[in-house]
């Protein structure tokens, strides 16, 4: 049995989304029933991501209830990345139980600074002591390690940045719309932790994503041009302390789960493009190699040479990636939203003639967790 | 639009208990000792704890060893801000190096604040103790290059 | 359908655990389930996790855990739902085997109260706590009353209005919470791993305690504990391989959802008056029997591990279930029927009115049924045979219900 996406929906990523979770949520959750023309008596079952920490709550989705859609249905909560729950939504398919889930991920980092809660993240006894310690000082200990060993330069970092702000100002959706932004200008800007800057990090935002799965049986009872989950992969690595840093080896195995289960055996012929999550620019290069589509160190060269650009043969990140807003919870979801446009046909970044996408996102300090979906359209 | 206020002001304190094992180690601060645990298949975690993060043996009080407190710097960084509890970010007025450091005889990396001025990948450095000791992490103010 | 049944069950002592950290107790949960089934770490594919994350103030603390319990490099997927996360996780753990994407799943939920400074459970109740405050306050309680509940765990003020809710709607007395609390203590003393245990608790060495908020007693609350629970989940070929004589099935799971219970102050408007009411109980239970093909509860299922953190919830919910009917369950209770040797035995582990660490309470009450079914309950065992039990947990602002039907068969008929 298969699982298809057959609905979706996205508000524009924003500093300040200038609505109450509630209303946010409910806006999105609706627009994915209306896409796909289901009412909300179809859904069998719903899957939120958020996380109480991000949310500044706890328990954060017991007022979110009817917002979800879940009034009196059969729900629960992914505290993780908006994939996770697509996963959790599609497992919960395949068992047989259910026929039709819909899934919501949100998070708004404007009630609360996601970098603040990173700091929760840090192992309590050692690294919390360290005041100094949160996510971007560790980007910038892990961009080093990678640099170092591969002889990266700021140049090739800022240049992923370079590349994906000006996908990003195509995206409607996107937080930082700069079209005209310089790789100098990108060099020029605020130093964190050296080397990252603060045109390397990826905004962090408000936003709510939705997509509406279902299984084989009714997918084309619901849509002309449903999009098949045709791969899945999950890896968490070790804590950053125990962990090779020069590389993404978790993302390696969950990339090769999920190219075992789609029957991938040569991910850059088989793949027409990708969107990935790159909290920190140097973290794009990571993931080439972790994804097999650059060899070890190699990354950089796939970027230089143009064939991650949106007129190159791997386009990655059209969107943007995570560099065009990183909503936290939802940010896979945006991915996964852009990776369905694109297979339709009905980006605003258009990459001509696709069919075949893979989607990541990723998890915890310095991407210790790592989640690859590989998503197809109609052969 | 949506009105937003400020919430009410809520400290959460937490006091974690911290293991037999993590004990030892405070201990060895207090000694000015760094004491880390040895697994039988060779992989060598800092701080000590109970299961081996490679091959999950347990591991116990007699798999503990001192280790010299000399090591190498595998990356560093040049910070310039912190973050003040509340998500705010405070520039700080010089920045402060910090060090991802690897000691010898363990596997594991350690980040902790470099006090010397010159820096690169592969320094030699040791941990610098602070005078009055108590047996909390802080006894640790950092390392610095071994002086040859 | 894929058949799923639980293979291995681990729990740490609970209690109050300040001699490990969180990772430490955890990880003695996941170590103990695996040796109870017999298998190795290799064997585990992947792993279902979560707890309130609040309590022990480390957000997604599995990330941390991840190499104590064997996890790195397999996949991981964390759930929170309030109180029930425990149920949450189970249910997770089922879905990931029965979905066939994976064969042996390990579930485990923890809490770590003590980590915690502030009062009670305070601090992961954040959001809850303040529902709480203004329910105390609206029902007459005072500060000294709220300092010494702050000893307590869980969402003490809200249940306090349920409790006395059921009370007018059931025609129970205040003096059969006394006898359901006095039952759990007891029955926890029969077990190694339970906080609060006293053997010979009677109904009046309750009634003796202090009056909180009424109808709540200072007998009635729940203690906060520290703990972890684990659970191993397997498919039916996996079973076969392993060859592991003794399992407890999972027959179907239901989660229904309702809104918050907030009185009129809900966001969704409507606002649930009655929380005593819990259609989202009644709703997952008449799936899950639905699911399981079990016409008759009362006749067909054997024993129930019911979430009480307050007495008035076990009869509450033991109707709400189907077991008894409406304001009916009080005279069960004075018969005998729901004791550890009765004819309904109601949470002969002593449940979570005398062990409550909130992530792993929802997990245990699946935990319990399953080491009934399988026989390996030790002194709490169950006399009668068990071959149909239900393990249910609640949680959120009383909103959200998880229920799982176990048996000693994988297929009902």
């Amino acid at each position: 049995m298969r699982v298809a996406i057959v609905g979706y929906s996205c508000l524009p990523m924003s500093r300040d989304i200038g609505l109450t979770r509630e209303e946010s949520v409910f806006l999105s959750t609706k627009m994915a029933l209306e896409s796909c023309n289901l009412t909300r008596s179809e859904i069998d079952t719903v899957v939120s991501a958020s996380s109480d920490f991000y949310d500044g709550r706890t328990i954060s989705n017991s007022m979110l209830i009817g917002a979800l859609g879940a009034y009196l249905k059969d729900e629960s909560k992914s505290e993780e990345d908006g994939l996770l729950a697509v996963i959790y939504a599609m497992q919960r398919i395949l068992s047989g139980t259910h026929r039709i889930a819909l899934v919501t991920a949100h998070t708004h980092s404007s009630i609360f600074n996601p970098h603040q809660i990173s700091r929760y993240m840090l192992e309590p006894l050692f690294d919390r002591q360290n005041e100094l310690l949160n996510d971007i000082v560790l980007s910038a200990l892990q961009a080093r390690t990678y640099m170092r060993k591969y002889d990266v330069s700021e140049e090739d970092m800022a240049y992923v940045a370079y590349k994906n702000l000006r996908n990003a100002s195509k995206n409607s959706n996107s937080v930082l719309k700069v079209p005209d932004i310089s790789v100098e200008e990108i060099l020029a800007s605020k130093v964190y932790a050296e080397p990252i800057r603060e045109l390397m990090i990826a905004p962090t935002c408000d936003g709510v994503a939705s997509v509406v799965l279902a299984s084989e049986k009714v997918a084309y009872e619901i849509t002309s041009d449903p999009i098949w989950i045709e791969g899945v992969g999950v890896s968490v690595g070790n804590y950053f302390r125990d962990r090779d840093l020069s590389k993404l080896e978790s993302l390696q195995k969950a990339a090769k789960k999920a190219y075992a289960m789609a029957g991938i055996s040569e991910p850059y012929q088989e793949l027409d493009f990708a969107e990935i999550t790159e909290r920190f620019a140097h973290q794009e290069l990571m993931i080439y190699e972790a994804l097999g589509i650059a060899r070890e160190g190699k990354g950089k060269n796939l970027l230089n040479n143009g064939t991650t650009w949106i007129d190159g043969e791997f386009p990655v990140n059209p969107s943007g990636g995570a560099l065009s807003g990183d909503a936290i919870c939802a940010t896979g979801l945006y991915r996964l939203v852009e990776a369905i446009k694109q297979i339709r046909g009905e980006a605003e970044n258009q990459i001509s003639g696709v069919r075949r996408a893979l989607v990541h996102s990723q998890w915890g300090l310095v991407a210790q967790k790592n989640v690859v979906l590989i998503v197809g359209g109609e052969v | 639009m949506v009105t937003r206020y400020e919430g009410i002001p809520f400290v959460a304190r937490f006091r974690w208990s911290v293991g037999e094992l993590f004990d030892e180690f405070l201990n060895g601060l207090r000694n000015a000792k760094l004491i880390a645990s040895k697994c039988s298949c060779g992989y060598t975690v800092l701080p000590p704890r109970i299961r081996c993060p490679k091959c999950y043996a347990k591991l116990s009080r007699e798999n503990l060893v001192e280790i010299s407190g000399k090591g190498v710097i595998e990356a560093y960084t040049r910070v310039f801000f912190k973050l003040d509890g509340n998500g705010n970010e405070i520039w700080l007025d010089k920045p402060v190096t910090l060090a991802m450091v690897k000691f010898e005889g363990v596997n594991s990396t350690l980040v902790l604040p470099y006090l010397d001025t010159e820096i690169s990948e592969g320094t030699e450095v040791e941990v610098v103790w602070r005078d009055e000791r108590s047996g909390s992490v802080s006894d640790i103010l950092g390392v610095r290059r071994v002086k040859v | 359908m894929r058949r799923v049944a639980i293979i291995g069950c681990g729990q740490t002592k609970h209690g109050r655990r300040t001699d490990v950290n969180q990772a430490e107790m955890v990880s003695e949960a996941v170590w103990n389930a695996i040796d109870d089934a017999g298998i190795g770490i290799e064997d585990i594919e992947a792993f279902a996790v979560g707890n309130m994350q609040g309590f022990g103030g480390i957000a997604h603390p599995d990330l941390i855990f991840a190499e104590y319990i064997g996890a790195v490099g397999k996949p991981m997927q964390r759930v929170a739902t309030g109180g029930t996360v425990g149920g949450s996780v189970a249910h997770l753990g089922y879905y990931m085997v029965a979905s066939g994407m994976y064969d042996v799943v390990l579930a485990t939920a923890w809490e770590k109260h003590s980590d915690s400074a502030e009062p009670g459970a305070t601090t992961g109740l954040l959001h809850v706590a303040f529902a709480n405050l203004s329910y105390m306050f609206k029902l007459g309680m005072d500060l000294r009353s709220f300092a010494i509940m702050g000893l307590a765990g869980a969402a003490a003020g809200i249940s306090a209005y349920q409790a006395a809710q059921y009370l007018f709607r059931s025609g129970c007395k205040i003096e059969h919470y006394d006898m359901v609390a006095a039952k759990a203590r007891r029955n926890a003393a029969k077990n190694k791993y339970a906080h609060l245990r006293w053997p010979n608790c009677k109904p009046e060495d309750i009634a003796k305690t202090e009056m909180l908020i009424w109808p709540m007693r200072f007998g009635h609350v729940c203690p906060a504990s520290d703990g972890a629970s684990a659970v191993i989940f397997a498919s039916e070929d996996a079973v076969k391989k392993f060859g592991i004589k003794e399992v407890a099935w999972i027959l179907s799971v239901a989660a229904f959802a309702d809104e918050e219970n907030d009185q009129g102050e809900s966001y969704q408007g409507t606002g649930v008056l009655d929380y005593s009411e819990q259609i989202g109980c009644v709703l997952s239970a008449k799936k899950a029997y639905e699911r399981a093909g079990i016409e008759n509860p009362r006749k067909e299922v054997d024993m129930a591990e019911i979430y009480s953190p307050f007495p008035h919830q076990e009869l509450m919910f033991s109707e709400r279930l189907g077991f008894f009917d409406e304001g009916t369950a009080w005279k069960a209770l004075e018969e005998g029927v729901t004791e550890i040797d009765g004819d309904f035995p109601i949470t002969p582990s002593g449940g979570v009115n005398a062990t409550n660490a909130i992530g792993s309470s929802g997990l245990q009450r699946v935990l319990e049924c399953a080491l009934q079914i399988m026989n390996k309950a030790e002194e709490h065992q169950v006399p009668k045979d068990v071959r149909i039990a239900v393990a249910h947990a609640w949680g959120g602002q009383t909103q959200f219900n998880t229920v799982t039907v176990l048996s000693d068969k994988p297929k009902r008929w």
